[in-house]
């Protein structure tokens, strides 16, 4: 197993998701690692390998006493690192930003954990039959589990706006 | 499978499906028919892909950067920039090897005795991988194999009903789920929240094999609405057979 081949093709897809599920980068990172090492230790079936990682990515992430405490100060924390690939913010629009990123975290934070999990493994390309695998439910239930957490987000994320 | 009466609408689980690209094509097909001539779901199709769409992107704008050097990003072999110094590459494959060592029992003693700490502080985690959500019981699906997470160390597995033939076979597995999977028949899996359902019928003759992962303890069987046996996870290892031809004793 070339592990550090693995962790070129999935870290990335992994750290986005955990620090989209936890809200935390820092949990996330831990997470994305503890995942990896893992998979030194007990290696899933080959064709596996990317479900796995993000599976105890997911249950490292939950672990993490962090992650609670991180919820609780998601109000009063300010940003401290720009999205993926921008350049640096003027402060303004930085606060803007932050401010954004704020509101999504909580947004996502209220969802229950199994539809924040569903919507991010949608959100990397999982297929129903792997996000039903994922969460413990049937395939076909994916798609209006899907419908209605997008329907709880809409209004809080104003998703209707054709501008966001 | 979409099959829609007259004046009846997609449902919102076929749309998102359509949307996804998850039917097989005669599916597609048919709910694209349909939304030819159905401003209703047409609408409500729009709807979720601009929800959709609308968070992805605010997704994107809002995920922080992923950290980089790591240790195990350090190992690999300088696909993106400048090669890490040799002293990095080195320290990442000792701390790389060092973590796949301190799994071995021997490695941990040795470690352990050298650092004065109990071995526990150093041992690998030995709480299973499981995903705590509580679960919903999900709609029945006639299938052959279904998977799912357990959410505590017992497992319950309710069958309808004994059988013509067939047993139950158990296994353990190397992965956090559960897998059912259904040998010279269907039944109907439903997942529920302490374990599942298997929908069968008296005249199959279906074999069922369970792997369970390591981290569940006990399993309890339910034929029929008679009384629990209970499997623990030794005999699970083992091998253990129930035939589901006759009352279990």
């Amino acid at each position: 197993m070339d592990v550090a081949a693995l962790f070129a093709e999935h870290h990335t897809a992994l750290f986005r998701y955990l620090a989209r599920w936890t809200g935390d980068p820092d949990v996330a990172a831990d997470a994305a690692q503890e995942a990896f090492v893992k998979l030194l230790e007990r290696p899933p079936k080959p064709g596996e390998t990317r479900a796995w990682l993000f599976r105890v990515g997911t249950n490292a992430a939950r672990e993490s006493e962090r992650t609670r405490s991180r919820r609780s100060r998601l109000l009063e924390e300010a940003p401290d690192r720009a999205p993926m690939g921008d350049a640096p913010l003027a402060p303004d629009a930085r606060l803007a930003a932050g401010e954004r990123r704020r509101v999504v975290q909580q947004a996502l934070a209220g969802l229950p954990e199994r539809d924040r999990t569903m919507l991010l493994m949608r959100e990397e390309g999982f297929s129903h039959r792997e996000i039903a695998e994922a969460v413990g439910t049937t395939t076909k239930s994916v798609g209006t589990m899907i419908a209605r957490a997008l329907d709880k987000l809409a209004a809080e994320l104003r998703l209707d706006e054709e501008d966001i | 499978m979409l099959t829609l009466l007259p004046n009846e609408h997609v449902s919102d689980g076929d749309l998102v499906r359509f949307l996804d690209g998850e039917g097989d094509p005669a599916e597609q097909e048919r709910t694209d028919a349909h939304l030819r001539g159905c401003q209703p779901c047409t609408q409500r199709l729009q709807s979720l892909r601009r929800r959709s769409r609308g968070l992805s992107l605010l997704l994107a704008q809002t995920t922080p950067a992923a950290p980089e050097p790591d240790v195990l990003a350090a190992t690999r072999t300088g696909k993106r920039g400048q090669a890490s110094p040799p002293w990095l590459r080195a320290a990442a494959a000792v701390l790389v090897v060092l973590s796949a060592a301190l799994l071995a029992e021997p490695v941990r003693a040795w470690v352990a005795d050298l650092l004065g700490i109990g071995q526990t502080e150093l041992a690998a985690p030995t709480q299973p991988e499981l995903w705590t959500t509580p679960l919903t019981p999900s709609a029945p699906e006639a299938g052959t194999r279904v998977q799912f997470t357990p959410t505590g160390v017992e497992v319950e597995l309710d069958i309808a009903s004994y059988q013509a033939g067939g047993a139950i076979r158990f296994e353990a597995g190397e992965v956090p789920e559960v897998t059912v999977q259904v040998q010279g028949g269907t039944a109907d899996l439903l997942v529920l929240p302490s374990g599942i359902r298997i929908g069968n019928t008296p005249e199959s003759t279906a074999d069922y094999q369970v792997t369970l992962p390591a981290g569940v303890r006990q399993v309890r069987v339910r034929v029929g609405g008679g009384a629990p046996r209970v499997i623990p996870a030794a005999r699970v290892a083992a091998g253990e057979r129930l035939d589901l031809a006759r009352p279990m004793r």
